[in-house]
């Protein structure tokens, strides 16, 4: 359960990004990815919680962050697209991990549900 | 939570009569009232607790502090990686810290022991080549790989060397990543850079630490997957047992009895 409560921080993280870096009105590119992956994070981490295939789509907006700042931000990277790369890595990372990631896989608890049935 | 009869055995008995009556009467009203309230709550609970099981079956089926062979404890309990995490989160700190420097966010960095060191080492050509290269400098990759150890430490049961090989491999992967990374970074301060900076050597010497902290949880894992391929002679139920599928043969050779 924790990994989709992170998700959620880091996709509020991301939504208030362009007021934390200050990022000018002009970068309507960046300020549209920090809004609309950050809520798309927050979205999907939630409805993850239930269906659980769908952390699958955060890797995929992990992905999208860490190329979007790889590739737009160039080098030397302006903050704004830093936060896109280091946010895009940890929400890549938490989207590997499982909801119910403190108990055993669906697959053993249904296992010992079967034993105590025979 | 016991009802609690204002100024009669309190030594403090004098003041009440200071109070207004208002205040008085909530004195001897509210810890009665919150009392009920608390036993309607508890009641409650206990009620819903009786419709169906309190405690999951698979946790009164298996043990799940059971030391994991061939070891006599458990490497996958929290108390063993809560060490690893704060490991982890240190060696974060630190990198963070120097990437500060990198960012040009601070404009000297703390070295107690090279003076300057640090930050030749820090804006050293390697530096500058692997910021190139990925975009990002190589202090904050560092921070981003501690962060990254902290989350994959912190998931998994207290018996994930079992219920999830997979998490364990790629927290080894990690580990050992990082290990090498350090290794090697050191080895260029002294070879290529020839200069010495006080807090890489830390946040290496921390790396190695958590390489030493892992390594019996890995093999752990290794081991059993090792005996699961022993006793079904199977390379599929090795995979399906990697990711977490459950069998009777692995379940037979998780714990052997020997």
């Amino acid at each position: 359960m924790w990994p989709r409560i992170v998700e959620v921080m880091l996709g509020l993280w991301l939504v208030l990004g362009p007021l934390i870096f200050r990022l000018e009105s002009s970068d309507l590119a960046l300020i549209a990815n920090h809004l609309v992956y950050g809520t798309a994070t927050v979205v999907a981490a939630l409805i993850a919680i239930r269906v659980r295939f769908l952390r699958v789509v955060t890797i995929a907006i992990g992905l999208w962050l860490i190329g979007y700042g790889y590739v737009a931000g160039g080098y030397p990277a302006a903050p704004g697209y830093l936060n896109l790369i280091v946010t895009g890595v940890l929400v890549c990372a938490l989207g590997l991990i499982p909801t119910d990631c403190l108990q055993p896989t669906h697959s053993w608890r249904e296992y010992y549900a079967n034993q105590r049935r025979e | 939570m016991a009802p609690k009869t204002p100024g009669k055995d309190r030594p403090s008995a004098g003041r009440s009569a200071r109070l207004s009556l208002t205040e008085r009467a909530m004195a001897a009203l509210l810890p009665p009232l919150l009392d009920t309230w608390a036993e309607a709550l508890l009641a409650k609970s206990k009620a819903r607790s009786g419709a169906k099981p309190a405690r999951p079956y698979w946790e009164d089926a298996v043990d799940m502090d059971a030391a994991a062979p061939p070891w006599r404890r458990n490497p996958s309990s929290w108390s063993h990686r809560i060490k690893v995490a704060v490991l982890a989160a240190l060696g974060a700190v630190l990198a963070a810290y120097l990437s500060l420097y990198q960012l040009h966010l601070t404009a000297s960095v703390w070295d107690p022991v090279f003076g300057g060191g640090t930050e030749q080492v820090l804006t050293s050509e390697l530096s500058q080549t692997i910021y190139r290269i990925f975009h990002v400098p190589d202090a904050l990759l560092g921070a981003l790989a501690y962060s990254t150890e902290i989350l994959f430490t912190l998931a998994g049961s207290t018996r994930r060397w079992q219920y999830r090989p997979w998490l364990v491999a790629l927290f080894g992967l990690n580990v050992l990543a990082l290990a090498c990374a350090g290794v090697a970074l050191v080895l260029a301060q002294g070879l290529v850079i020839k200069s010495w900076c006080f807090l890489c050597l830390v946040i290496t010497l921390i790396s190695l630490l958590l390489a030493g902290l892992s390594a019996q949880e890995v093999y752990a894992s290794l081991r059993y997957l090792g005996r699961v391929r022993r006793r079904s002679g199977r390379f599929r139920v090795v995979w399906n047992t990697f990711w977490g599928r459950a069998s009777e043969p692995a379940d037979r050779a998780a714990l052997p009895k020997e």
